[in-house]
């Protein structure tokens, strides 16, 4: 009987043990896999357009999706040009060591050289790829200057390293050698991409690489003139080269003949609408911009602070000050010049990028359609925290009125990245710097963008003498240049580069106040001068008083460069500090 | 086994099927083949009688099934139904009868042909039998390190919603703390045995079995606590190795109820009502103190006053009830807008949390059984109100369960199990911007006190308030489905097998509405607080579990001396799951909330994923007149996590005890029970944070860049990933004591280990950044932890009515890293998997806490200026600001090179670790009347909070992040000089003072009151008269009564957590209920 039973149980244990060999062999079901991937065209478009905003991550300037900001219109903040109620940490030569820790990163480079290392296994015809193969290269180009732009000097590769390279323990790189392989990279990524406007201009193209080419070698250019014989410079180099590179890069760009000044002849709004579009496919400027859909959730809250309040900021008398009289005059030997008293007399008189950049008293604030709902009549300076104008002088530039835009994350104003004018400006002053301009050169580049405004045009002979010119030291034609990219590109989130590259922290900041407009006491007749507000002995606003009472404290031996963070001089012996730290 | 030879097997290639099924059958035949050989009967053939008689218990209940046997021989019967046996037997021959929960009794047959037996119940816990892997044990011949608890007997009615939380504080070694969904509603709770196990993916949990099938720690919530029997954890790897790779860091088995043969149907009904309240809330300043403590730091960071002196004006009016509103359209623009405009005077955390809010439980359940079957038959239903005064949330839970065990024949057994539970939890969905719920912690810890929840007209316009009551609803619902089929062979006596067939089916159906919330300006204008656009989002997922195995064991027992037993066993388990949902924007109508109702995009997506494991198993024990005690495990293992030839390993583990008390020379009075055990053992962990990451992966996400109007889709970069990824091995030892004291009314339980994680998982070095990406993980680390478990129990009686018991349970363990390739020993390293920095470095003891130590507070800007360089943190140090101690004497206070060789002025100030987690539990019973108590707490633990914690700091850095509490007002000015916190400021600048430091080191230690219990069960004279009922019990229960900590009163000591920071969490809860048990 047992024996029966037990046969019974064998053949049980039998039948229930499953005979698959593979029983064990599960692998992943729902992710692509490294060695099912690399095979076609399209894999290579997919693996690159994570470069391109990936979720949650900017790779280009402009809102997050439902960001709380003003974009690249607050940019400039903790410059010379805006300002918020606290002095920023840089300005008031606050940096710690710690400072930028999290900057110090090389995942997107090693993403970039990844491609680099693996796109070849494609089994396509190079010629129906390559335009990708140009877009890594750009990338890898685009991520090592915000390398250098951070740090000066970084252990350079264009290798997918393991972690046992030898690299890993390599010592920083020289900058121009870096600044040689980013133009390297451009230069094939120019040959490779497809030309125009790609994507209807939300994806990269030929000339929007020849741009970053321009716009790198310009600041590599500048860096090392301005910084020569100092510990940021370049020995032996005057930067030169790299100024005949981008002269060209950005002649490339003009020769192209694809894009033009937007200009229509409506000097008072052309400037302005630049920048508060919802669309931007086919526009003659913008070569390269950010798209919003609010059905997609991908919207902005920018024009709840831009065409709402003060949003915490304001836009310093330094910059407002810089911008012309109608009659080309600066406004310290201008006969137009009306003062400073209230914004319509600022703003008289004066170029109409001003009253495209800076809320005035009558512009429409709020509209719904046609009909105007709200106007613009004073600053915000009597609110506080994110709706407060610290200075007076309320940013517009992006900004908005109508309404819609206005709701929480409806904000679908696009965001523009690379816009033509640059070129003009980077082709104007490498060619300044190189003591080559010409006043064709000026009829093509500074004067296309003041006729845009209504100025007059400038003539490199007959340039006034400024005595409130920021760079002294420098040439009339300089310092003409530096006014155009001050004004032009006001508010853009140009200004610390170009403080930086030019070594001119020292010339605008250093021990300098930054003023906003003058105080009205009958504006605001609540408001208390020394309680509420802070005011200079000219009466104009000085936000910081107390916080800085002598003014900025950039470090001129250190703030050029961030801190390496000391974490990684640990881990890397060879790896050097940078000046002043 | 040496070491190194362990190492060669398990890297050794994978073993298919076959040879594994030739394996078993081996093993069969090799159980057979011995079977065979001892299966002759050892006949005695003397002059038999027949003796007969009735067993019955104290109380004269007759008691079925209890085994009768002649000493001596296998000759055995078992009592009937009302308690009859017959058996034959000599003159002089010993009858023993035994009975599970009952004193062994055994009687010398004498000239009279009629034994009736009284049998007594066993206090003697040491005589308990207990389960084990695979099986069970009397408690006495346990060699390794096992703690159980009888659910209902000892933890009695508590108004908790699961197992996890009736364990909390019960069984040393065993530790339950809040989750990060602290007390919501179906919470479920964090489940650890003897701490810290690994440093990397789930940190070392244990395996859970339920009825012998794999439970998640959460799926513990599905489960009705009422059907649950006994909980058993094996803690130490001998008892643990049968699991092989899954059980390194322990194993709970939990059983439920069955049946029993022989006895009538018991139908038993409770029921239970509750009323909870948050323990502890945050205590937010009032209006006019926010008001003041808010310009005081606008003017140390240099700035103009937040409020102006008619907004104070308006805000002290308010509160002197002289104005009606708490806003008004101040600007006249039409804006309720800017929360500044209010001058309110709200409690947030009042506002948003109920008191005393109702859970309700009713339990029904039926067993019994008949000569052949048994049953348990159970229906419950479970309802929780949430907290949540807006958007009401809930929970629901119904659970149905069978329990059927049928002999089919005398060598045949079959038995099914069937439990169904149903859950559905429903919370507000979050409120905006594509955040879940756990937001709406942070949003209500920094709302400020002065703004308005209503408008003049009573429309509630707080944007947190509308979000929780309009902004949709996340509807889970949770079935869960576990079915279990196994027959039990017992071809020839002694030799049972078990084939068993279990199928665990979850389904998760989750609605999500993502609704617009609006409020209307007073300009007529419409203001959306909530989603935007709407949203629908519905998801479906199946989990299916299935695991075989069989079983096979064969005792022998030989002159009464040599107890033998063996066992053998195949197991393979495959767990799969789908998910698919989608999403689709621009709902028609609120009040049809669905996708088809729905024309903005649409987004679909989907998720799959397979586990499977294969192991062989065997297990030898060995007693001798159950004095010398020794058992055998062994486990070869395969898991699919790992890539072909990093498969499979082995498992040993081995343990002895010795009964002391046994020996014959060993006589004493006052020590009933003496045990000493000893054991060791390996085990694997794998994780599934580890599935398939032999592969690189490259992920694929949609991008927020369109191009052409269009969102882009990518495809990730993978990871550098290890090809020889294996398992981590654990290895414990243990060394335990058992004793019984004065007539067993005292035990006690005593446990030292040692557990090393070797082969841990780390990186495969620290590396500089540049590498781009992170490091590999390989098996490279190590990590040590030391322990010991102690429990003491004392139960008596005064006289026949009073009985009482009290119990203590204390644990510790301290753990460190004995090995991490950190070669620099950098103090804070970046670990990318779980996205933070950490500590870790070889001798690094977990939860040392680096930081700076506080001097105090300068009380003069001279003295600031005169103090040591702390530029590190800011340039500018002022009266009010912190002083912090210069330890390295070098004039600077940094953290030197950040590394323990140069570590500036930072030094090991305390250990966050919970040490010394203890229960204490006292009960009583006089007559009709029971009492239960249960302590719960931890005896040390440091916490530091972290410088973002706004509910501890109150500012911090940012003015709308920032928590204006009570105790957060104590902050310095010239006025208060002995403030505990600095000087506030409103900017960035607020962090030079509350570097990680010794000031802030907070005593977070604790003793909770858990349950408290008082019943009274009506008399059984009086029940008789009724006829109907054989008890009714009445009590009334209560959960968290009483605390004691010295803890930062914003607080709750068990609930530190919270997905958005500190103290940003659903409070847990105080609970008070009443109930009823009947049964009949």
């Amino acid at each position: 009987m047992s024996i029966k039973k037990i046969f019974l149980l064998v053949t049980l244990v039998c039948l229930f043990v499953q005979c698959d060999d593979d029983f064990l062999d599960r692998s992943d079901l729902d992710t692509i896999s490294e060695p099912s991937f690399w095979k076609s065209t399209n894999d290579l478009k997919l693996y690159v357009n994570r470069f391109y905003n990936p979720k949650g991550n900017k790779t280009f300037p402009g809102w997050n999706s439902n960001e709380y900001s003003g974009g690249i219109y607050w940019a400039d903040t903790g410059t010379d040009n805006i300002i918020r109620p606290t002095v920023s940490t840089l300005m008031a030569g606050n940096n710690t060591e710690d400072t930028g820790n999290g900057s110090w990163k090389f995942d997107n480079i090693r993403r970039a050289n990844y491609f680099m290392a693996n796109y070849e296994t494609v089994e396509a015809d190079f010629d129906t790829y390559k335009h990708y193969v140009g877009e890594a290269l750009f990338f890898r180009a685009y991520f090592n200057f915000t390398m250098l732009k951070n740090y000066g000097e970084y252990p350079y590769t264009n290798e997918v390293l393991s972690e046992v390279s030898e690299e890993l323990n390599a010592p920083r790189t020289p900058r121009n050698t870096i600044v040689q392989n980013i133009i390297a990279d451009l230069d094939e990524a120019i040959g490779h991409m497809d030309s125009g406007r790609k994507g209807k201009g939300n994806r990269l193209s030929s000339e929007i690489a020849m741009l970053f080419k321009a716009r790198v070698a310009l600041y590599e250019g500048t860096w090392e003139k301005y910084h020569a014989g100092t510990d940021f410079g370049v020995s032996g180099s005057d930067g030169s080269s790299f100024l005949t590179i981008a002269a060209s890069a950005a002649n490339d760009v003009i020769s192209s003949g694809i894009y033009s000044i937007h200009n229509t002849g409506d000097t008072a709004n052309d400037y302005w609408n630049i920048f508060n579009q919802e669309n931007y496919a086919g526009h003659s400027e913008v070569m390269f911009w950010r798209a919003y859909n609010a059905d997609l959730s991908l919207a902005h809250n920018g024009q709840r602070y831009l065409s709402v309040s003060g949003g915490g900021r304001g836009i310093s008398k330094g910059l407002v000050d810089d911008y012309l009289c109608t009659d080309g005059q600066p406004i310290a030997t201008s006969a137009l010049y009306q003062g400073d008293a209230d914004l319509p007399t600022v703003s008289a008189n004066r170029d109409l990028r001003l009253s495209q950049t800076i809320w005035l008293p009558g512009q429409a604030m709020n509209s719904d359609g046609a009909t105007v709902l709200r106007e613009f009549e004073l600053p915000d300076l009597d609110l506080t925290g994110e709706s407060v104008c610290v200075t007076g002088y309320q940013i517009r530039k992006g900004a908005h009125p109508d309404k819609k835009y206005k709701t929480v994350r409806s904000g679908t104003t696009s965001s523009p990245i690379f816009r033509y004018a640059e070129a003009l400006l980077i082709f104007a002053e490498a060619k300044a710097e190189l003591g080559t301009i010409t006043q064709a050169d000026v009829d093509v580049t500074i004067n296309k963008l003041r006729a845009r405004a209504g100025m007059p045009n400038l003539s490199i002979g007959g340039i006034t003498t400024d005595p409130n010119w920021l760079y002294p030291s420098l040439s009339p034609i300089i310092n003409e240049i530096r006014r155009e990219w001050h004004v032009e590109f006001a508010v853009e989130g140009y200004r610390m580069n170009d403080l930086k590259r030019w070594a001119a922290m020292g010339d605008v900041i250093v021990g300098k106040r930054v003023l906003g407009a003058q105080f009205s006491q009958t504006d605001f007749p609540d408001m208390v001068i020394g309680q509420d507000v802070q005011v200079d002995a000219n009466g104009y606003i000085d936000a910081h008083a107390n916080e800085v009472p002598s003014g900025m404290q950039f470090v001129l031996g250190r703030d050029y460069l961030l801190p390496v963070p000391k974490q990684e001089l640990t881990l890397n012996p060879d790896l050097t500090q940078n000046p002043g730290w | 086994m040496k070491k190194t030879d362990q190492k060669r097997i398990k890297r050794s290639h994978g073993m298919t099927i076959s040879t594994l099924t030739k394996g078993f059958t081996f093993l069969i035949m090799l159980l057979f083949s011995s079977s065979l050989a001892i299966a002759n009967p050892l006949q005695a053939a003397k002059q038999q009688n027949t003796v007969s008689g009735i067993i019955t218990d104290k109380a004269g209940t007759p008691l079925p099934g209890v085994t009768v046997m002649v000493q001596g021989t296998s000759k055995a019967v078992a009592s009937d139904f009302d308690g009859n046996y017959s058996i034959s037997a000599s003159k002089g021959a010993i009858l023993q009868f035994s009975y599970v929960g009952m004193i062994t009794k055994s009687i010398t047959v004498g000239n009279l042909n009629k034994i009736n037996v009284t049998l007594e119940e066993d206090s003697n816990v040491l005589d308990e039998v207990v389960v084990v892997g695979y099986g069970t044990q009397k408690k006495i011949n346990v060699t390794g390190s096992v703690a159980n608890i009888n659910i209902a007997e000892e933890l009695g009615e508590r108004p908790v919603a699961n197992i996890s939380s009736m364990l909390q504080g019960v069984l040393p070694g065993l530790t339950v703390t809040n989750s990060n969904s602290g007390g919501e509603p179906g919470a479920g709770l964090n489940i650890n045995i003897r701490g810290a196990g690994t440093l990397t993916g789930n940190g070392g949990k244990p395996y859970i079995l339920v009825d012998g099938i794999p439970y998640g720690e959460r799926e513990l919530n599905a489960l009705n606590p009422e059907d649950i029997e006994n909980v058993t954890v094996l803690k130490d790897a001998a008892s643990a190795a049968i699991y092989g790779s899954k059980g390194a860091y322990g194993v709970i088995l939990i059983n439920t109820k069955k049946g029993k043969l022989g006895t009538n149907a018991k139908v038993e009904y409770s029921s239970n009502w509750a009323f909870a309240t948050p323990t502890m809330l945050p205590k937010i300043a009032d209006s006019y103190s926010f008001a003041l403590m808010v310009n005081q730091a606008q003017k140390n960071s240099g700035q103009t006053p937040w409020f102006t002196p008619d907004q104070l004006q308006k805000i002290t009016d308010y509160q002197n009830g002289m104005i009606e509103h708490e806003a008004e359209d101040a600007n006249g623009d039409g804006n309720w807008d800017a929360g500044k405009l209010g001058y309110a005077n709200n409690d947030w955390y009042d506002i948003f949390f109920a008191k005393d809010v109702p859970r309700v439980k009713h339990d029904l359940s039926v067993r019994g059984g008949g000569e052949k079957t048994s049953y348990y038959l159970s229906g419950s239903f479970f309802e929780q109100d949430g907290a949540l005064k807006f958007g009401a949330d809930k929970y629901e839970r119904f659970n149905f369960t069978a329990n059927v065990s049928t002999k089919a024949n005398d060598w045949l057994t079959l038995k099914t199990i069937a439990r169904y539970s149903k859950e559905v939890e429903d919370f507000p969905s979050g409120g905006f911007g594509g955040f879940t719920r756990s937001i709406m912690y942070h949003q209500m810890s920094r709302v400020h006190p002065t703004s308005p929840l209503y408008d003049p007209e009573g429309n509630v316009i707080d944007a947190n308030a509308l979000r929780m009551s309009n902004a949709g609803r996340e509807i889970t619902d949770k079935h869960t489905s576990f079915f279990n089929f196994s027959a039990v062979l017992e071809p020839v006596e002694n030799w049972v097998t078990t084939l068993s067939y279990n199928k665990n089916i979850k389904s998760t159906f989750m609605d999500r509405e993502e609704f617009s919330a609006e409020f209307t300006q007073p300009d007529g204008d419409v203001v959306n607080r909530g989603y935007s656009p709407e949203e629908m989002e519905k998801s479906g997922r199946l989990d299916e579990r299935d695991l075989f195995n069989i079983v096979s064991s064969y005792k022998k027992s030989i002159n009464e001396k040599h107890n033998i037993s063996v066992m053998a066993g195949y197991e393979q388990r495959l767990d799969q799951y789908k998910k698919v949902g989608g999403r689709r924007k621009q709902l028609l109508t609120q009040e049809v909330p669905t996708i088809s109702t729905s024309i903005g995009d649409q987004f679909v997506y989907d998720a799959e994923g397979h586990f499977a494991s294969q192991g062989i198993f065997g297990r030898i024990k060995y007693n001798y007149k159950e004095k010398y005690l020794v058992e055998v495990n062994g486990r070869y293992d395969g898991s699919s996590y790992f890539s072909e030839g990093n498969k499979w390993g082995f498992f040993p583990s081995v343990s002895g005890s010795y009964v002391i008390s046994k020996e014959d020379f060993f006589k004493s009075n006052i020590v009933n029970t003496l045990k000493l055990r000893a054991s060791w053992g390996e085990l694997g962990n794998h994780d599934a944070a580890l599935a398939s990451r032999y592969t690189p992966l490259m992920g694929n996400a949609t991008s927020d860049w369109l191009e052409g109007g269009k969102q882009l889709v990518y495809i990730n970069a993978p990871a550098i990933i290890s090809p020889t990824l294996t398992w981590e091995t654990v290895t414990t030892s243990n060394f335990g004591l058992d004793a019984a004291f004065f007539n067993n009314r005292l035990n006690s339980t005593a446990d030292f280990y040692k557990r090393v994680t070797s082969d841990m998982i780390g990186p495969s070095s620290v590396v500089p950044s540049m590498l781009g990406t992170s490091a590999p993980r390989v098996n490279n680390a190590e990590l040590t932890v030391n322990g010991w478990e102690v429990s003491l129990n004392w139960r008596d009686n005064i006289g026949d009515d009073f009985s009482y018991g009290v119990g203590f349970n204390i644990s510790d363990n301290t753990a460190k890293i004995t090995a991490y390739n950190n070669p620099d020993k950098l103090l804070s390293i970046y670990d990318q998997w779980q996205n933070k920095w950490v500590t870790r470095y070889t001798d690094y003891k977990l939860g040392d806490m680096w930081a700076y130590t506080s001097v105090g507070l300068y009380q003069t800007d001279e003295a600031a200026a005169a103090g040591p360089d702390q530029s590190k943190f800011r340039n500018r140090w002022l009266a009010g600001d912190m002083e912090y101690a210069d330890l390295n004497g070098d004039g600077k206070i940094d953290n030197g090179s950040n590394t323990f060789e140069d570590h500036g002025d930072l030094s090991v100030v305390g250990n966050n670790r919970a040490r010394y987690n203890y229960g204490i539990n006292m009960n009583a019973s006089y007559k009709g009347f029971d009492i239960s108590i249960l302590f719960q707490g931890v005896g040390k633990r440091d916490y530091i909070f972290n410088n973002n914690t706004n509910l501890y700091y109150g500012f911090r850095g940012n003015f709308w992040q920032g928590s204006y509490t009570a105790a957060s007002t104590d902050y310095w000015t010239p006025e208060n000089p002995g403030a505990f916190f600095p000087k506030p400021y409103n900017t960035g600048e607020h962090k030079k003072n509350t570097q990680t430091q010794s000031r802030f080191m907070e005593d977070a230690s604790y003793i909770r009151l858990k349950n408290l219990q008082i019943g009274y069960s009506l008399p059984s004279e009086l029940l008789e008269k009724t006829g109907l009922f054989s008890s009714v019990r009445f009590h009334v229960s209560g959960e968290n009564l009483w605390t004691k900590t010295d803890l930062n009163e914003n607080f709750d000591p068990e609930t530190l957590g919270g997905g958005w920071g500190d103290g940003k969490i659903y409070p847990p809860s105080k609970v008070l209920s009443v109930g009823m048990n009947i049964s009949f």
